[in-house]
């Protein structure tokens, strides 16, 4: 084990700690330094670490093995939440141990993406029968209703963004395509006429039209879009964002610090950032590349597709593409169940390298 | 395996195109949009609070303030406390009279503005609602206490009319101050209005930086106001406080006016109100009072009121008669006490008439027939042409907005207006100030000014120059405004002859005489015409004169309405006038008289 050290993709590991680092900067300056949230960050970081490194001794095949035992097990929580959880900004989404607290929904995304691995792996065929399809959709659907109760749309989006990449590595039919398209309108229509309320409507429709309702929803669009603009090349200087100070910018230390990052630290800023995201996602398909097992290669690619769909929602949501729905950018917001979900994906990812790239 | 890596390949170069696309949507806002965002968040961060400069202050011609500026208290309400209104409320009615429905109103109506404008709860609180208010200062947090500068009056109920009330700009009056505030004072009406924008000044303004809760962080910029320009004017307070005293209980007007410049020293209308009520603003109640009173006290009956000229015109027709030759001032005319004009008959006001009259005689006299025969003789086109030159039926100009134009009726006017014609009699009637004919006070006065200067026309006015912020003075030059009226200087001098002898010779105005003091003057009696009758009621009293005969100095026109004759009511309140300012001992009214009596 020691020896494979040495094989570790340090690279990817020095993207993801500058990542947190920065984003504890962040956190920082948008808190003013109060409320102690970047050092509780910090301390949620050390402790991400350790998880990171201590779930390379794992064999990553066995975890896959007995995922059903580990999904079954992290949906408990859930469970547990939507009957006897505390409300906490709106949702039931937190179990609260006193200094601190944890989200299981964040953990129960790398489990329920460790059974779809071994599920999809022992498929027969190369492409999607039907019957598979319903059996992917229902494993989804079980934590996807849970979170969506909570309710925690966010969360509940990266449920379906599994189930896409699901669809996307297991290979698909033509005739499972349009059963699939007809699924969705049906369960789109459904969605929209008898779940969402009328803030969920208003959200979407202010993302096609921000200027419509300048002080509801899209008055963060608004926000975001002024705080970015005002940035400039170079930005506001680190502490000396308006928009970040003075609370005109909603959530500056989770759904929209990468407004804040480009007030502060300006074009140049986010250029940083976002080339450190691209080498994270272009590494983890390097990784991909020379994995030999199946099942691993479709756990690292579901992982992936998690991170990369939160990054991408958490962006076009910041550019006023994308509705206010509480997606925190993966490694810079605040929230400590989130860092420690992500590390230990990138964990596993590692030790998917260490174990993946010998022979079946 | 290998259908899922080439998957895999295919992903990787989408995310290198979306890598590109995102960051083109980051230099897009960032970089091509810059500036239009940091001026919005500028826009969000910063917050303008105007502060009114205070009105200029307005000086008699001694320089004694007659409208000064005081600072009144208000009560606010924080606006971070808007919840707790019902609580505030409930405590602070207590101990000071609230009016509920207002402060609901105040609420409803800056609800959309920002949160550092305060909430006005009462304005205008006296000092023992400040002490209360100060003693409790712990228990309302909520509550701040705020100054501004509001009018005062120093000599209040004295020249109310003049000084005209201040008041907050009316939605119809909002095209005219488009781009003011409009919370600021304007004049509404009198000086105030005709020298708002001298009076105004320009406001200053602090810039604040606050949050996105509207609560300051700190100053970012101000400027300081500009205080507006003070104005002197020509009244003289005290004349003007005798003036009123000794028209208290009638109804009329005084005008008295600086024959040497047209300046007004005193200038009164009864009855009159205080301006006082006005501010900080007039009570609902207050104001149907004044508006729905019958005997009409906002009027400023020197400028508004119309009244017709009685034998004061006669000065007219002697200047036109003399200037068109028709007569000479020693050829006589016969009265015998009456004329006849078709089949009416009009007589004289002396039953067994005057006998051959000169021009002397008439006017001393106030012969009717000799002027009712100069008027046939000159036709009513020319009386009018001359009340025009001498500046009667238009606006004299003065420095007040409110003034009247009135009526000097001829053949056409009658025709235009009232649709009926011209017959002789009209003629008559009007040769002796009567019918038709409405002139205001000021007119008067202003023809008894150009009579005194020889011809000369003399805009009157009140304002005499104002003082910049600086303090430097600035003059008015009402001199370039004189006008020539083109009638000889000898018409005049023979016409102020026969007005000193209307005064010191038995004429009608021998009431106002004073010794060592040659007072020249006219009086009328107007009788009262209500549709197409003479009325029950008393005539209206005319004095309007000057003094002395050479040099003159003063002008003074007094109206009374439904006095009685002019000789009688008129001219010995004008010899009080007279008295007053040359410096000689006014004797009490028979009024005060009587009061001590009893």
């Amino acid at each position: 084990m020691i020896g494979k050290l040495k094989t570790l993709d340090f690279i990817l590991l020095f993207t993801v700690i500058t990542l947190t680092i920065i984003g504890i900067l962040l956190i920082f300056s948008s808190s003013q330094g109060k409320g102690g949230l970047w050092q509780k960050q910090l301390i949620w970081a050390v402790f991400s670490i350790f998880l990171l490194l201590s779930v390379l001794f794992i064999n990553i095949k066995s975890l896959i093995f007995y995922s059903p035992i580990f999904f079954i097990l992290s949906t408990l929580p859930l469970i547990y939440l939507l009957f006897f959880g505390k409300r906490i900004a709106g949702a039931k989404s937190w179990i609260d141990f006193g200094y601190f607290s944890v989200q299981p929904s964040e953990f129960v995304k790398i489990t329920t993406a460790l059974f779809l691995a071994k599920i999809i792996s022992e498929f027969k065929s190369d492409s999607l029968k039907i019957k598979n399809f319903l059996i992917i959709s229902f494993v989804i659907f079980f934590p996807f209703s849970l979170i969506f109760l909570q309710p925690d749309y966010g969360t509940a989006l990266t449920f379906l963004v599994l189930l896409a990449s699901s669809i996307f590595t297991a290979g698909i039919r033509t005739t499972t395509l349009v059963f699939i398209v007809i699924f969705l309108l049906i369960g789109g229509f459904f969605t929209w006429e008898y779940v969402l309320k009328d803030y969920h409507k208003a959200r979407i429709i202010a993302m096609f039209f921000p200027e419509f309702d300048p002080e509801g929803s899209s008055y963060q669009l608004i926000q975001s879009k002024i705080a970015l603009g005002s940035g400039g090349l170079s930005g506001a200087g680190f502490l000396k964002g308006t928009q970040t100070k003075a609370g005109f910018l909603p959530a500056p230390s989770t759904d929209f610090i990468l407004s804040s990052a480009g007030e502060e630290f300006g074009f140049l800023g986010i250029l940083i950032i976002l080339s450190l995201y691209t080498i994270l996602f272009l590494r983890v398909f390097k990784i991909m590349k020379n994995i030999k097992d199946r099942s691993v290669l479709i756990f690292i690619f579901l992982i992936f597709s998690i991170i990369f769909f939160q990054f991408l929602l958490n962006v076009l949501m910041v550019l006023g593409f994308f509705p206010v729905i509480g997606i925190p950018l993966p490694f810079l917001s605040y929230g400590g169940s989130s860092l420690l979900s992500l590390y230990l994906s990138i964990g596993l990812i590692m030790n998917g390298k260490l174990r993946g790239e010998l022979e079946v | 395996m290998e259908r899922i890596l080439l998957k895999i390949r295919f992903i990787e170069k989408l995310i290198i195109i979306i890598f590109i696309l995102i960051l083109l949507s980051f230099f897009r806002i960032q970089v091509l949009h810059h500036s239009y965002y940091k001026e919005l968040s500028l826009k969000n961060i910063t917050k303008k609070i105007e502060i009114f400069a205070p009105r200029g202050l307005i000086l008699d011609r001694n320089g004694k303030i007659i409208v000064d500026n005081r600072n009144i208290l208000s009560l606010s309400l924080k606006r971070e406390f808007i919840e707790k209104k019902e609580e505030v409320y409930g405590r602070a009615s207590k101990i000071i009279n609230l009016d509920r429905h207002y402060i609901d109103k105040e609420i409803e109506r800056k609800k959309y503005l920002p949160h550092f404008i305060p909430i006005l709860l009462k304005k205008g609180i006296n000092f023992e609602e400040l002490s209360l208010i100060e003693a409790r200062k712990t228990d309302f947090p909520e509550i701040s206490i705020i100054a501004e500068p509001l009018r005062y009056y120093p000599f209040e109920g004295i020249a109310s009319h003049v000084i005209g009330y201040v008041g907050s700009i009316s939605r119809d009056d909002a095209f005219i101050y488009g781009d003011l505030n409009p919370a600021s004072t304007i004049g509404k009406t009198g000086i105030e209005r005709f020298y708002d924008s001298l009076l105004r000044g320009e406001n200053g303004w602090i810039e604040y930086i606050v949050d996105s809760k509207g609560k300051i962080i700190k100053k970012k910029d101000s400027k300081l106001y500009k205080a507006g320009n003070s104005l002197k004017l020509t009244l003289d307070i005290s004349l003007q406080k005798f003036v009123e005293e000794q028209l208290e209980g009638t109804k009329g007007s005084v005008v008295v006016m600086d024959a040497r410049d047209g300046g007004i020293l005193a200038l009164a209308s009864s009855p009159s109100f205080s301006l006082a009520q006005f501010t900080p603003s007039i009570m609902p109640e207050d104001w149907a009072l004044l508006s729905q009173n019958p005997d009409k006290p906002l009027m400023n009956r020197a400028l508004q009121g119309l009244y017709s000229p009685g034998s004061v015109f006669k000065i007219v027709l002697a200047l036109a008669g003399m200037q068109e030759g028709i007569i000479k001032p020693e050829d006589t005319i016969f009265c015998p006490g009456y004329i006849n004009v078709g089949s009416e008959i009009y007589r004289c006001w002396k039953g067994g008439g005057h006998g051959h009259t000169n021009l002397y005689r008439a006017i001393v006299e106030s012969c009717n027939v000799y002027f009712y025969t100069l008027g046939r003789k000159l036709r009513p086109e020319k009386i009018r042409e001359y009340a025009n030159l001498l500046g009667l039926g238009e606006l004299t100009g003065i420095d007040i907005s409110e003034e009247m134009r009135g009526i000097i009726p001829d053949p056409q006017w009658k025709e235009e207006i009232r649709k009926e014609t011209w017959y002789q009699g009209d003629t008559v009637i009007l040769s002796i100030g009567q019918g038709y004919i409405l002139l205001t006070p000021i007119q008067v006065a202003s023809l008894i000014s150009t009579v005194a200067n020889d011809g000369i026309r003399k805009t009157p006015h009140f304002l005499d120059g104002f003082y910049d912020s600086e303090r430097r003075f600035h003059r008015v030059e009402w001199e370039l405004k004189n006008k020539e009226t083109g009638i000889k200087k000898e018409f005049f001098e023979i016409l102020k002859k026969c007005m000193w002898g209307v005064v010191n010779d038995g004429g009608t105005g021998r009431a106002t005489q004073i010794q060592g003091l040659d007072v020249c003057g006219k009086t009328g009696t107007v009788e009262v015409v209500s549709r197409g009758r003479v009325s029950s009621l008393k005539p209206h009293a005319w004095f309007a004169g000057f003094a002395p005969l050479k040099n003159p100095e003063i002008v003074v026109v007094v109206l009374l309405e439904n006095a009685g004759k002019g000789g009688e009511k008129a001219a010995p309140l004008a010899r009080n006038i007279f008295l007053y300012y040359f410096g000689k001992p006014v004797p009490s009214t028979k009024e005060t008289d009587i009061r001590t009596v009893e």
